[in-house]
């Protein structure tokens, strides 16, 4: 009996600690503490990511095979349609470059600055996506940063921010939401992650045609992310006739299981908005009318 | 059994659900070797040791998550619990009480983890969780069960622990 009471007691204490570390976390008193274990952590977490990851491959490698082979047939589909569509485009390049002359396109796509960092863990949660990379406030990131893979692929933002490592929340994540644009059909809406991991877009305007391997890149709208990065491409529509909108799948442009090296933009600056994350609404892009 | 041992073996386990686990998996269902580890202390040592590890793992998995901080400490002591309430003569089968703990236990763990999930803001939906990912997630920690069971009583064999140390 005394035993059982003393574990009760134990219980409950470390319960109640539990409890004060949650709240001093969020008013950020444990920063300096969390600095320190992240610090010591992240070399260990880097190593056995590497040891472990071999072991992962084995089971993952089973598991993808069939996955591999349907995406491998789907792959010379699109690439057969691509060729074909290089050749009109083709036609349409030199046209560009001189609108962008006329637009002054520079000013509108600056140069990015990248910090470089590896993935070093992943979220142990089965509900939640970050990942972990080896760059914190010591490299110069903050909260809220971009961060995307080699050729503007944006996978998710900075949220935590250690001395030498950070927390990056991916664009699945359940609590994730990108402003985006459908390259096609010129329409925007709302990404955002879904439990099993995929992306979904919703709020598209019900009378939009979306077609299917449409490219989404984000908006802008809001002014927390640079405009026209890649997302992801659709996969599927979903309308019900008695919605006020539609809603499409959207395949992630990158592999979120395989990331390993990603680029954090930093002189990205964000503009802060008073309403907080803005409504998407279906707003018809202008068609820039060169000047004589 | 001494802190010296159970920190780095906690911290070594929280980044093996950050590694490997996530890859030995069945639909969303993954393995929770750090979870079978503690339930399986608890009914071995059966002083409350168990839970002192599962505050030090949870611990952890909540440094290298970007959830909320404290979920799993508490997701894990409740877990914890739930061993403790099976080891304490629900179940004298050695062959069946693993497999019960690992299924209970994980049920334990993920219903305190949605909750508090729910309660900090994040929209998870609760039934494709149960279908998605507690199902297969118990079925898994039920098929690795025996073998963790085994390995920690083997453990606690060879280590012969002398109570927690401060």
């Amino acid at each position: 009996m005394n035993r059982d009471r003393s574990r009760t007691w134990l219980v409950l204490v470390l319960a109640a600690i539990a409890v004060i570390l949650l709240l001093l976390h969020e008013g950020g008193q444990l920063q300096p503490i969390e600095n320190v274990v992240s610090t010591v952590l992240g070399p260990i977490e880097r190593a056995a990511s590497g040891v472990f990851g071999g072991i992962g491959n084995l089971f993952g490698a089973v598991r993808d095979l069939n996955e591999l082979r349907t995406r491998n047939a789907e792959l010379e589909k699109q690439n057969q349609d691509l060729l074909t569509e290089i050749a009109g485009l083709r036609g349409l390049e030199g046209e560009n470059a001189a609108l962008r002359q006329l637009l002054n396109f520079t000013q509108e796509n600056p140069t990015y600055k990248y910090q470089t960092a590896a993935v070093i863990g992943r979220d142990p949660s089965p509900y939640l996506r970050y990942i972990t990379i080896n760059a914190g406030s010591h490299e110069g990131l903050k909260p809220g940063m971009p961060v995307v893979t080699a050729g503007s692929t944006l996978i998710g933002r900075v949220s935590d921010v250690g001395l030498r490592s950070s927390k990056v929340q991916l664009l699945n994540d359940l609590s994730s939401a990108v402003n985006v644009r459908l390259q096609t059909s010129d329409v925007t809406g709302l990404a955002t992650g879904q439990q099993d991991g995929s992306l979904l877009v919703q709020y598209l305007p019900l009378d939009a045609k979306i077609a299917d391997n449409d490219i989404a890149l984000t908006s802008g709208l809001g002014g927390n992310l640079p405009r026209n990065l890649v997302v992801g491409q659709i996969t599927g529509v979903q309308k019900k006739d008695f919605d006020v909108s539609q809603s499409a799948q959207l395949r992630p442009a990158a592999d979120y299981e395989r990331l390993e090296v990603v680029l954090v933009i930093t002189n990205f600056e964000a503009i802060e908005s008073a309403e907080g994350t803005p409504t998407p609404e279906a707003t018809p892009t202008a068609t820039p009318t060169p000047q004589p | 059994m001494s802190l010296y041992f159970v920190i780095p073996f906690m911290a070594l386990l929280a980044i093996f659900q950050g590694t490997a686990a996530a890859q030995i998996r069945i639909a969303g269902g993954s393995l929770n070797l750090l979870l079978l580890c503690v339930m399986s202390w608890e009914q071995i040592e059966a002083r409350g040791e168990g839970y002192v590890w599962a505050f030090i793992g949870g611990l952890f998995l909540d440094l290298m998550s970007g959830g909320p901080f404290g979920v799993s400490i508490l997701a894990l002591l409740a877990a914890t619990f739930v061993a403790s309430l099976l080891g304490g003569g629900l179940f004298r089968d050695r062959l069946l009480l693993p497999l019960v703990t690992a299924v209970a236990g994980t049920f334990a763990y993920n219903g305190v983890y949605l909750v508090l999930l729910r309660i900090f803001g994040v929209p998870v939906n609760l039934v494709d969780a149960l279908v998605q990912v507690i199902l297969p997630s118990a079925l898994i920690n039920m098929l690795a069960s025996p073998i963790v069971a085994r390995l920690m009583l083997a453990l606690h064999r060879r280590v012969k622990p002398l109570g927690v140390t401060w």
